[in-house]
């Protein structure tokens, strides 16, 4: 015997709401962000690799280095790696990890921006960025 | 028309009531979240992406499950456990299953009983505890859903403090889940308590979750 129609809601409901939770829809756009911002800096190209940042970020670096950002950030020691090995989403915010660092991400309206970059593991759960916003 | 709305008057009143709470915790917690972000330097989001994320989705269902957990506690220990004088306790010499006789329930049962309960059998027993089941169901599927959504809300705050994720069995054992859980939980049991003592003693003429106005404090199991 099928469901009442009033009934048949209720299921896709409660998957709908749980689905919520998972970001594996937004791993591929955040990978990219990661990827582009990463590809300007092997470029040494800091018009592009900063207009992926946040602008917390892009200020954090501007005062930390007393210079724009294009070519602050690379006093910065905001280096190059590639190869992406795992992303995490979840709900604004990114994690991507590569082999030697991570970097975490956070989506604008007008798409994924670099909140930190250079991450290493460090005290406290934390990890220790060579550039961060906040 | 009109004579569906008078005898269902009281399930339309609270679905309208629920759909407006609804509304507004939606358009309160967007803005809420949307404060946060803008003072942590991060994106702001849409209505539409609120109502589908993480956020929206652990709040609702934390508060679901506890509802339901408190019904569903409700009717399994009302079956058992007694209050003199208040109209939420059956009275004092009736504790347990009660008889079929009393149930009304099989060869008891008359020409407009429910059906399964005058079928005997499996099904009479399956009907007999079908509310307690269908509140412990949604109870569980609620709980669920807070712990999938709220795993990810808590996530979503670790990456912003740059801190790793953790797995889903990692939150089930965290101090965010349990928190959210026995908030929900103390007001839940506060409430069903508070309702079960205050109406020994206290009256609201009309009500069927009273005692009628002039009806003594001895009196257990007496509703208006």
């Amino acid at each position: 015997m099928s469901l009442p129609s009033r009934f048949r809601l209720l299921p896709l409901g409660a998957l709908v709401l749980a689905a919520s939770a998972c970001g594996s829809s937004q791993d591929a756009p955040a990978r990219e962000a990661a990827v582009q911002f990463y590809s300007a800096v092997a470029d040494r190209d800091g018009a592009v690799a900063c207009g992926l940042l946040a602008p917390e970020t892009l200020d954090e670096v501007e005062q930390s280095a007393q210079r724009p950002c294009p070519q602050g950030l690379f006093d910065e020691g905001v280096r190059a790696v590639q190869d992406p090995a795992e992303v995490r989403v979840f709900g604004t915010m990114a994690q991507v990890r590569y082999r030697s660092e991570t970097v975490f991400l956070t989506r604008f309206r007008d798409g994924w921006k670099v909140m930190a970059a250079g991450c290493t593991p460090a005290a406290a759960e934390r990890y220790d960025c060579r550039i961060q916003g906040g | 028309m009109r004579r569906f709305v008078r005898e269902s008057s009281l399930s339309i009143a609270f679905g309208l009531l629920f759909l407006a709470a609804l509304a507004g915790q939606a358009v309160a917690g967007w803005k809420q979240v949307n404060a946060e972000q803008v003072a942590e330097g991060l994106g702001t989001v849409t209505l539409p992406q609120y109502l589908t994320s993480a956020d929206f989705a652990v709040d609702v269902a934390e508060n679901w499950q506890s509802e339901y957990l408190q019904f569903l506690l409700y009717l399994l220990l009302t079956v058992w456990l007694l209050q003199k004088g208040s109209p939420e306790s059956k009275e004092l010499h009736r504790a347990g299953r009660e008889s079929p006789k009393d149930q009304k329930i099989g060869p008891y049962a008359t020409e407009d009983s429910p059906r399964w309960a005058r079928a005997g059998g499996w099904r009479t027993g399956v009907y007999s505890s079908s509310l307690a089941l269908v509140m412990a169901a949604i109870f569980l599927a609620s709980w669920l859903v807070q712990s999938v959504a709220g795993w990810a809300a808590y996530n979503e705050t670790r990456l912003q403090r740059l801190q790793d994720p953790v797995g889903w069995g990692s939150y089930l054992v965290n101090a965010d889940f349990w928190a959210r859980t026995l908030q929900n939980w103390q007001s839940e049991f506060l409430a069903v308590g508070s309702m079960a003592v205050l109406s020994i003693y206290l009256r609201q003429r009309g009500s069927p979750e009273s005692k009628p106005v002039g009806q003594p404090h001895h009196s257990t199991g007496v509703e208006g």
